[in-house]
Order: C-alpha cells, then sequence, then structure tokens
C-alpha cells in the first residue's frame, strides 16, 4: 500500500539517518509526500535510479513537479506492488528480471491494476512513468492503450479518445486509398 | 444451405484442388448437366448438402482425382460408393453433428494407396467395405468401437481392452500411504462409465488437497441436469477428501483440432506456469474463437477475454519498446517536450481532451507497434497527428494462415511489398506470413520471401517466421539470403520447409527457436544451436532434415517440443538425446508420428517441471534409469520431485498407470488426461498384422 503520510509523519521519517533508509520520499506538484522502496525505486525508474545515485533525492521529499498526486500514488502503489509480486513470478519463471527481459507481455496482475484506471488516470500514469523512465510501466500501459484501440473502426477509436479528425473529405479518402490493405471490414 | 455460387462454375473445367463447405449442390446442377472437373485431383466436401446420386455422379466427373476428404455429414448421403481408377488417397471425418453416413463402399480403386479416418463420431451403424484395394498402404486410425470395417473377408471390429479402474480392494494399503498432493485434474472425453466413475472417484475420495476437477464430457450430455446429477452421486461428491475442490463438467462444441501455432506457443511462451491450462479448449477449440482471441487465452483459461485478434500469440507479441533502443531514458527523454503538469488532476472531463494524441511519438509509436498489422496501419486516418507515425514506428508484419474468418479480409500477399516500401523503417519488429503466400509461387518460393526481406523496412528485424508451405515440403528450398542478414538480431525465429545451406547461422540474441520440416544435416543442426547461446525455447516439428539423431547440450534451454505427424511424410527422427540441460523445466511431445524406435534419452534435467503430453504408446523416454513407454512407466527406479504438471494421452483411463505415475512423480500437482478412444497405434499393429 502506498503512504500518503501528512506533515507530522514526514517529519517522523526524515529523523532516521539518511544511511539507513531503505525508502525515498517523493512529493508530487501538490505536494503530497509518498514512500517507495529505494530498492523498486531504482529498478523500476532509470530516473530515479540516477537520481539514487547522485544523491539527489531529497530527504524532505524529492519534488516531482510534473507528476500529480493521483498519478504519483499509483506510481508509487504499482513500485510496491511489483516488489511483493517478484517472488511468486521468480518461482515461476525461474531468472530473467524485469528489466534484462526482452519484452514480456503484462502478468495478471499489471493487467488488473491498469483495468482499474479510468482514462484520465491511465493517461496521467502513461506520463508519469515516461517522464521518470519506467520501462515496464510503460510497457503494461501502452498495452492497455493497444487494448483499447484493437479491432476498432477509426472512428470508433476516435469516439473513445476524443481525437479530432482534421482531414478534409477528400484527403480522407486519398489515404484510404493509399491504405487500401488496411481496411477491411467498409 | 447456400447454393454453390454460379461463378463457381466457369473455375470447372481448370480446378486442380477444390474444397467445398457448407455449401449446396443441387441436384440436376445446372440444368442436369452433371458437375463436370475434369482436371480436379484434390476434393474435400465438408457440410456439403449433396443427395447420394448427383455426389455419384461428381465424382465419376472427376476422372482424375487423386484424393477425396469427407468430412462430417455429407447431405443425405447414407451411402457412398467409390469406384476410380486413379484415386490413391481418401479421408473420412467424423467428429459432430448428425451423421447420416452408414456406408462407405470402395468398390474398385485400384490405386487407392491409403484409407484414413479421423474422429469418433461414427455411427454404430457403419460400415466401411473395401472390396478391392491392392495397393492399399496406410490405413488408420480404427476408432475404438466402429465403424465396422470389411476388406474382402477380413473384418474388423475394434475393441477396447477391459479396464475397471475397481481401486478399493485393490490399493487398500496403498491409499494409507500415498501422499496424493494433486491440485487439479483435467480428464478430457469423460464418458461416465464404470471405469470412469471409478478413476474419479478414486480422486474425489482420496486427493486431500485436491482444488479442481475438471470432466469434459461429451456434448450430448449438456445442460443435461439429470445427467450431471447422476454423475455427482456416483462420484460421492458430496463425501470429498477435500472439501475446498471444485467439480466441472464441460462441454465443448467446435472443432476437434489442435492447431499448430497453439503448440508452438506451448513450448515458447515460457511466461504461464502450466501450459496445459486450457488443455480441454486446445482439445475441442473453437477455430474462430481462437484467432479472435488469439492463443494467449486459452493458455490462461477462460477467465481471461483479453479480446485480441488476429494474431498475437502472448510470447509472440514484439517488444513494445523495440530494442535496439539506445536507453531507456533516451528513448523517452523525462524533457521531452508538451509536457506540462502531467496530472491535469479532476479537472479534465475525459468527453473532450483528447489525452492520446498529446503523447510523445516515442510512445504513441510504441502502442502503434503493438496492434495487429491492419490496425496499425489505419491509425494513420484517426487525423493528421497521426499520419507519419505508422511509418517509423517499429513494423509489425503478423498476418494469419487463415482464411475463413468472417467480415476480416486479409492482406494479400500482393499488398505486402507495398506495406514494406511504404514503411521507413529500419527497427523491423516481426514479419511472420502465412504460409500460403509462398506457395503461390509453387515453382520458386525462396524468391518472393527473399525479396520482401531485402526491404530496408525490416532491417533489425526480431522476429521471422515463415514456411514455405506443403509443395515445398519435398524440395526445400534454401533459406533466402536475405534472410541471413538478421541473425545477429534475431530473438524469435520460426523457419519452415527450407534447407540450410553454407555456414551455420550465428544468432547471439535468438531465444524462440522452430524448425519445421526443414532441411539440414545432423553436423549443421549442431552447429547451428551452437550458435544460437541464449535459446530459450525450441520447437521441432515433423521431420528435421535428414537427422536421426539429435543431442542436446545448452545451459540456457527451458523447453524442448517435438511435434512429430506422420502424414507430413518420412520422419527420420529416432533420437533425441538430451544431454546436458541444466535449466529444461519442460518437455512437451504433440503428435501421434512416434515411430516405433523413437527414443528420447534425457541425461540429467534436475528441473524438469512439465512433462506432456505422452502418447498413447511412443515413444520411450529414459530419464536415467526411469523409462517411459509412451503414457505408461516401465520403469520408476528414479523419483522425479521436480514435475509438477504431466499430460497424458490415455488410450483408456486407467487408474493403474496414473498411480503408477504418481509414484514416480511424487509432487505431482496438475494432471491432464485426454482419452484417445481411436488408440490408433495398437490398431495400426493390429491392422498390418491383418493385413499383410
Amino acid at each position: 500500500m502506498e503512504v500518503d503520510k501528512g506533515k507530522g509523519e514526514a517529519e517522523e521519517t526524515r529523523k532516521v539517518a539518511e544511511a539507513d533508509r531503505d525508502t525515498v520520499t517523493l512529493k508530487s506538484s501538490d505536494g503530497k509526500l509518498f514512500e517507495v522502496s529505494k530498492e523498486a525505486a531504482a529498478r523500476l525508474s532509470t530516473v530515479l535510479a540516477g537520481m539514487i545515485a547522485g544523491g539527489s533525492i531529497d530527504d524532505n521529499g524529492t519534488d516531482l513537479k510534473q507528476i500529480g498526486s493521483e498519478a504519483l500514488e499509483n506510481v508509487v502503489d504499482y513500485c510496491n506492488k511489483h516488489a511483493n509480486s517478484i517472488p511468486s513470478a521468480a518461482l515461476i519463471s525461474s531468472s530473467i528480471s524485469f528489466n534484462t527481459a526482452p519484452f514480456k507481455e503484462p502478468e495478471e496482475w499489471e493487467r488488473k491494476f491498469v483495468d482499474r484506471l479510468s482514462h484520465d488516470a491511465l493517461f496521467d500514469l502513461v506520463e508519469a512513468a515516461n517522464f521518470l523512465g519506467m520501462e515496464r510501466l510503460l510497457d503494461v500501459t501502452c498495452h492497455k492503450i493497444s487494448e483499447m484501440m484493437k479491432g476498432k473502426s477509426p472512428d470508433q477509436i476516435r469516439e473513445v479518445f476524443n481525437i479530432k479528425n482534421d482531414y478534409t473529405k477528400e484527403e480522407l479518402e486519398e489515404i484510404r486509398q493509399e491504405l487500401a490493405w488496411a481496411f477491411y471490414d467498409d | 444451405m447456400p447454393a454453390v455460387p454460379p461463378s463457381a462454375r466457369r473455375f470447372w473445367p481448370t480446378l486442380r484442388v477444390a474444397s467445398f463447405g457448407a455449401c449446396a449442390f443441387p441436384d440436376g446442377d445446372a440444368g442436369g448437366a452433371p458437375l463436370n472437373l475434369p482436371l480436379l485431383e484434390q476434393l474435400s466436401l465438408m457440410n456439403v448438402g449433396i443427395s447420394e446420386s448427383s455426389l455419384h455422379s461428381m465424382l465419376a466427373g472427376c476422372p482424375a482425382l487423386k484424393s477425396l476428404v469427407v468430412t462430417e455429414s455429407i447431405g443425405s448421403c447414407s451411402r457412398i460408393r467409390i469406384a476410380s481408377r486413379t484415386l490413391r488417397s481418401v479421408a473420412v471425418q467424423n467428429s459432430w453433428g448428425e451423421i447420416r453416413l452408414e456406408q462407405i463402399i470402395i468398390g474398385d480403386a485400384p490405386c487407392l494407396e491409403r484409407l484414413l479416418l479421423f474422429g469418433d463420431n461414427f455411427r454404430k451403424e457403419m460400415v466401411i467395405s473395401v472390396v478391392s484395394a491392392p495397393k492399399l498402404e496406410i490405413f488408420g486410425q480404427l476408432p475404438a468401437l466402429c465403424p465396422r470395417l470389411e476388406f474382402g473377408a477380413t473384418i474388423f471390429q475394434s475393441t477396447k481392452p477391459r479396464v475397471t479402474n475397481a481401486w478399493r480392494r485393490k490399493y487398500q494399503n496403498l491409499i494409507s500411504t500415498l501422499d496424493i498432493r494433486l491440485k487439479k485434474i483435467v480428464v478430457t472425453t469423460y464418458q461416465g462409465n464404470k471405469a470412469h466413475v471409478n478413476f474419479a472417484n478414486f480422486f474425489v475420495l482420496n486427493a486431500r488437497v485436491l482444488q479442481s476437477m475438471v470432466l469434459e464430457a461429451d456434448v450430448s450430455h449438456n445442460n443435461d441436469r439429470a445427467w450431471i446429477e447422476r454423475q455427482n452421486q456416483l462420484l460421492q461428491i458430496e463425501n470429498r477428501a477435500s472439501k475446498a475442490a471444485r467439480f466441472d463438467f464441460v462441454f465443448h462444441f467446435g472443432w476437434p483440432r489442435t492447431l499448430e501455432y497453439i503448440w508452438s506457443d506451448q513450448v515458447h511462451d515460457l511466461s504461464t506456469a502450466d501450459p496445459f491450462v486450457g488443455f480441454d479448449k486446445w482439445a475441442k477449440a473453437d477455430a474462430y474463437d481462437l484467432i479472435r482471441n488469439g492463443p494467449h487465452q486459452l493458455q490462461s483459461g477462460p477467465a481471461k477475454s483479453s479480446g485480441r485478434e488476429e494474431s498475437s500469440g502472448s510470447s509472440r507479441r514484439p517488444s513494445p519498446l523495440p530494442f535496439p533502443k539506445p536507453s531507456p531514458a533516451a528513448a523517452h527523454p523525462p524533457s521531452r517536450g508538451a509536457m506540462e503538469t502531467i496530472s491535469r488532476g479532476k479537472k479534465s472531463n475525459h468527453g473532450e481532451d483528447d489525452r492520446i494524441s498529446r503523447l510523445p511519438d516515442a510512445i504513441l509509436e510504441d502502442i502503434i507497434s503493438l496492434l495487429p498489422t491492419k490496425d496499425g496501419g489505419r491509425t494513420q486516418v484517426l487525423s493528421s497527428r497521426w499520419r507519419p507515425l505508422w511509418r517509423s514506428a517499429p513494423l509489425n508484419v503478423d498476418i494469419h494462415d487463415w482464411y475463413l474468418i468472417p467480415k476480416q479480409r486479409l492482406i494479400r500477399a500482393g499488398e505486402i511489398s507495398g506495406i514494406l516500401s511504404s514503411h521507413l523503417g529500419p527497427a523491423g519488429r516481426r514479419f511472420s506470413i502465412p504460409t500460403a503466400y509462398l506457395e503461390e509461387n509453387k515453382s520458386d518460393p525462396a524468391a518472393t520471401l527473399d525479396g520482401w526481406l531485402r526491404s530496408p523496412a525490416l532491417d533489425g528485424l526480431q522476429e521471422l517466421e515463415f514456411h514455405y508451405g506443403f509443395w515445398s515440403v519435398h524440395r526445400k528450398p534454401p533459406l533466402p539470403p536475405s534472410a541471413r542478414r538478421f541473425s545477429p538480431t534475431l530473438r524469435v525465429a520460426s523457419f519452415g520447409a527450407c534447407s540450410f545451406q553454407g555456414s551455420a547461422l550465428q544468432m547471439p540474441l535468438l531465444e524462440q527457436l522452430s524448425l519445421k520440416n526443414v532441411g539440414i544435416s545432423e553436423s549443421s543442426l549442431h552447429a547451428m544451436l551452437a550458435g544460437c547461446p541464449a535459446l530459450k525455447s525450441l520447437m521441432l516439428t515433423q521431420s528435421v532434415g535428414s537427422c536421426s539423431r539429435i543431442r542436446i547440450v545448452s545451459r540456457t534451454l527451458r523447453s524442448i517440443g517435438v511435434h512429430l505427424q506422420s502424414f507430413w511424410g518420412q520422419i527420420r527422427l529416432q533420437q533425441l538425446i538430451i544431454e546436458d540441460a541444466p535449466c529444461l523445466e519442460r518437455l512437451l511431445l504433440f503428435g501421434e508420428g512416434f515411430g516405433e524406435q523413437m527414443v528420447i534419452l534425457v541425461v540429467s534435467a534436475p528441473k524438469l517441471k512439465i512433462f506432456g503430453q505422452l502418447p498413447v504408446q511412443y515413444p520411450r523416454l529414459e530419464f536415467g534409469a526411469t523409462i517411459f513407454q509412451g503414457s505408461s512407466v516401465v520403469n520408476s527406479t528414479m523419483v522425479m520431485p521436480s514435475v509438477k504438471v504431466l499430460a497424458l494421452t490415455h488410450a483408456n483411463l486407467s487408474l493403474d498407470v496414473v498411480i503408477d505415475f504418481m509414484k514416480c512423480f511424487p509432487c505431482l500437482e496438475n494432471l491432464y488426461i485426454k482419452i484417445n478412444k481411436e488408440d490408433s497405434n495398437n490398431n495400426n499393429q493390429q491392422v498390418s498384422t491383418h493385413a499383410l
């Protein structure tokens, strides 16, 4: 579970000597603090890994001005779930770590994790994952978005994502002719 | 049943191969003129509507016919009489639906070499009588009970050896000592007869940690509450040893076929803990669902329905963040523009906001390349923002070998060049095309493939899958030169009906390799395997060149699959020796083409977890001193506690055999048993002794 600490608790956390800390505190654009395992953060996010290695982690809460609290909560939640899921995954497919694997389909829990998100929360999460350089989370969220597009007509896709069709009728016809191979059911 | 379209008739004079499905041939076709197909060599009739007399006149109108496949119901014909001086092969398949056919009489067939029977839904009254077939060589599979076959005065009526599975007295002592750890048992073709009830009942009453037992019964019992109720009573479900266990009767409609790519997925997809989840499904999978949902769904069981379409085996999905991209941070630099504050908080009303189009190009390209080929291409019409993206997204050409999907026109072979040339590359992710596209150029499929593979759009290709097709199986054209250039980047490769010449391919990143009907010498194969230091899974399908013996030494291999089916031609493979495979977790066997001499020898596989599906009789498997002959244990001196999942094909549901396996694999958790009513091997033997 994510830790959404109030100010008082954050003070507590700060007292712990830096060397002993195995978590990092992240601060959302709207000033909320979240704590996440240092190991998981470094493993899942290239950006956080760089910050941890470079010593630019702020114990009072590293400012992530681009990420809102809702998205950051999901990021932290994902990291924690990921850390927890590793033992079981390792049991099943003995070795590969998530980072080195070329690609793996989202696991069941990852699917569920993104399935429960609202449309906006999903995109907030994609952007946060991109900002933090979280390859695996990007895989999972991109996969979810592609699932939302699969098998749909362009009109249906535009409706789902509110994409505005800015082509003229003529332009559209021209592209469709060029792409005859891509249209099968109309 | 709709009639054959009139336009099809114009092909009658030129057709060489014809397959008609679910269409009607009205009597007195075309005003009384009988069907006349002077050049026709192959004819398949599947669920057609035709009268007995029309069928006979149709056959009479095919003077060059070499092979005939008759599937399911054939109109109202209760009797088919075949007299042909050219026919070399006749196959009859019955598996579902009402079957009217009662008699097939092969009156005079001087060239008939094979008579093949598939399926197990033959009528009790069914008789196949062969009056004269002096050249008959291949014959099978005889179903267990019917039909009756008559060769002149030689009559076959197969019967089952009696298995009662009466266990109470026999295993009285054993039960108290045997620690049954089974959690899941799946039995297909459960018949609910006494022997089957006894078998299931043993586990109901004694398996203390059982979680689920799935009994797949004949479709005729679907919704038959009384039957299910009665079975529940017979099995004494109320008295089950494991109170938590679930018991399910399932019924499947659809085609009792296993499709090859599902087999491949079981070998290559290592992300699933148990490849046989959905065992009952893939035994009788609905082909249409398969295509729509992809094999992935079958593997993860019915719970997951992630509307996958067109292609996409889980392991076959190319990477969304494709290799080779510099570093993740460089691929999506956090500084990439248009990223004000990420959370627009709660303000954004999803009614108006176009969030997706604002994502950076690199992410949209990843999303596009995850889409099926056509869906990916079509993103160009969404809006001008999307227009240039597909062209630079990693190219994913993945077209299925399936023509009969309603409403889905496949990308045509002729369109592939256009797709390749309109794409910029250079980050080819996947190139997988239907066999049929290469078959179009019968004389030189390698040239067709070569033309496509030269495209710069495919530079750096990660996944390549092709099969030259049936016509090339014997000739085995070479691997096109252009394919070799991908060897440094390939992660997934499936080669079909091609031969390998020259120096062995070095594929340093290759993780999945399938070799199907390939032409390769023993030494070249071993050199190729040695050149794949990252190989995780290996699928050997049908014949593998002239290799009679394959020796495997790999510290990375986790899965090996062997699929042999004899109708694909002669199988030379006699010995597969897994000499050193410390990571081997699964050993999967498919098909019934394992010959009498076939031996699989595993010297050491300490991690073997998943094992099956052991065919009825062959091959012989040796793990050290533990020996299996098909799906029974000969000698189990070596106990193998690593094995958790076992799949068997049984001639009969025999408790004795399963108990032997439990002694050999004391930690077995999931057990799958498919009852092979035909018991083909036994019968083929029986036949060969009778007939020759």
